[in-house]
């Protein structure tokens, strides 16, 4: 039996391993399979794409009228008066019926406002006394969509997400809920520091900050935010996409990023880099690169930095993006199934193969 | 089953209108109605049959909910009703083309005047695409993206195992990657 033959593919779960619904070994090993085979990456990414689209499936409301129309069907259906005269009603006392009556309208018109307030989700104090508008949080309480959830220096609080995950409010924080549906729950992180453990499809939780978006890829993850509105994350498990505009950086396991209030995400970067390299990136960040400081960049890069590079290179000026794809090719090169004629010409495909290969090197740095 | 949760009060309403008060029944058709007409909305892709859809599920709703019994799951059991009346009017239609299971040009670049769509355009082709796979596939698909059951809550309403649920879910997807490849950059 060849080798190809013994390997195990994992393409029949794919599904279930973007929408959430492996178990944690399960998903390891997809995880792990995907990292060396180069045929259940190409399926994923196919994949990947329809489950996108399907995440994009609008909700429609229903037309007016229709409550009408379905009346008049109603009432001249044959077995009207069979399907909606009470049955019991006749050997009910008045005060009974009248009792009835109004406490159906009292628990409808409390359904009603239950329904419109949106579902909101469950806040728990865990230390000190966090606020929810303004108003204490002793034990648990419900954040609804619109409201504010604050702790001081004293405090912290848990968000527990229906069949999403949770997220954890650290001291000095303030964070408000912007959407709470099915497919979507957003958050706004305007100062402080959260941790955020989702179990959830990936882009279905988000965090807004002034400098970015968050998108959960299926991880855990933490991010601060500063007075200033700059930020900070650090993706412990999985993925989180940070994209602002038309700009999107995918953040790897073992990797963090900062956030800029004004310019959006920065580069991924490991923080295991030497201080060299992270001090010079950091200042890229703000700055257009010069021959000697990308010089600089790969003198000091292991292959894992490679990724942070990559980000560089994408944004390079012509000057400079020669000397850094050739220095980026010699640390850390693209897969064989990666055309070097396609990188150099700066194609879309080719360079997001390469991105693929780098993340792998982070990840093996974070293991 | 976030999509669905049950609110707090809805086995009052349940009993009210198995007793047969209208005004409940009004209740309930408030309550559900979005959801209906969404689900049948995205499955047949066509405004007007998803208006007879959501009529005739409510009909079939208030008709039969005396045999409801309330230690079962009324969204369940109102997923069932949603999807045969979709499955009912796609036999009679017969609209569906099942997609070719053709591999993605996977060196496309995403083509000039596909990237300039604009979102309502990329949600069009998105529920034209849908609406193309087979009625088996938009159930389980739908039922998880606009409903966000399960797979286990989909095997459930769907009366099949979870197994299934998995092997439709993929299919689904992929034949969506496949038709919608070269939107890929748009879906965000």
């Amino acid at each position: 039996m060849s080798n190809q033959e013994q390997i195990e593919h994992v393409s029949e779960e794919l599904s279930a391993y973007l929408n959430g619904e492996l178990n944690a070994s399960d998903s390891q090993r997809v995880r792990e399979h995907l990292l060396q085979c180069p045929d259940c990456r190409q399926e994923f990414e196919v994949i990947r794409v329809g489950v996108r689209a399907s995440q994009e499936l609008p909700a429609y409301p229903a037309p007016e009228g229709l409550w009408e129309k379905l009346e008049e069907a109603l009432d001249s259906s044959p077995s009207a008066d069979q399907w909606w005269i009470p049955q019991r009603v006749g050997s009910w006392p008045l005060w009974a019926v009248a009792a009835a009556v109004m406490f159906l309208v009292l628990s409808s018109s409390l359904l009603l406002l239950t329904l419109s307030s949106g579902d909101g989700q469950m806040v728990f104090s865990m230390e000190g006394t966090p606020l929810l508008n303004g108003k204490p949080v002793s034990g648990s309480a419900r954040l609804a969509v619109g409201q504010q959830l604050s702790t001081d220096p004293a405090s912290r609080a848990r968000i527990e997400l229906d069949r999403v995950g949770e997220v954890i409010v650290y001291p000095s924080s303030r964070i408000r809920l912007l959407e709470s549906r099915p497919a979507k729950q957003l958050l706004a992180l305007d100062v402080g520091t959260i941790q955020a453990q989702i179990s959830a499809p990936p882009r279905l939780f988000f965090v807004e900050t002034p400098g970015a978006l968050a998108v959960d890829l299926g991880c855990t993850y933490q991010l601060d935010v500063t007075e200033r509105g700059d930020g900070l994350l650090q993706v412990d498990l999985g993925w989180v996409g940070l994209v602002r505009q038309e700009r999107e950086v995918r953040v790897p396991e073992g990797a963090s990023c900062r956030i800029s209030r004004e310019r959006g995400p920065g580069f991924p970067y490991l923080e295991t880099a030497s201080p060299r390299f992270l001090e010079t990136l950091a200042r890229l960040e703000s700055e257009s690169p010069s021959p000697a400081s990308i010089q600089l960049l790969l003198d000091e890069a292991r292959p894992q930095d490679g990724l942070s590079l990559w980000y560089l290179l994408r944004e390079s000026p012509s000057e400079t993006r020669s000397l850094l794809l050739q220095g980026l090719q010699q640390l850390a090169p693209a897969p064989d199934s990666v055309d070097r004629r396609e990188l150099e010409e700066f194609d879309a495909e080719a360079l997001l193969s390469w991105r693929d290969h780098l993340e792998k090197l982070v990840w093996d740095d974070a293991k | 089953m976030m999509a669905l949760q049950a609110p707090m009060n809805e086995g009052e309403l349940i009993t009210a209108c198995q007793a047969g008060d209208r005004s409940a029944f009004r209740m309930l058709f408030e309550c559900y109605q979005d959801r209906v007409y969404s689900l049948a909305m995205n499955f047949c892709n066509d405004a007007t049959q998803a208006q007879d859809i959501t009529q005739e599920v409510f009909l079939k709703l208030f008709r039969t909910i005396g045999q409801f019994r309330q230690e079962a799951s009324f969204t369940t059991w109102l997923h069932r009703i949603v999807v045969n009346a979709c499955l009912n009017q796609q036999r009679s239609a017969r609209r569906w083309v099942e997609l070719e299971d053709a591999q993605p040009d996977l060196n496309a670049t995403g083509g000039g005047q596909e990237q300039q769509l604009e979102r309502r355009q990329i949600a069009e082709a998105i529920g034209r695409a849908v609406s193309e796979l087979s009625p088996d596939l938009r159930a389980s698909l739908l039922l998880r993206y606009t409903e966000g059951c399960s797979y286990a809550e989909i095997a459930e309403a769907l009366n099949c195992s979870m197994g299934t649920v998995a092997s439709r879910l993929n299919r689904a997807h992929k034949l969506l990657g496949q038709k919608l490849w070269n939107l890929r950059s748009l879906v965000k």
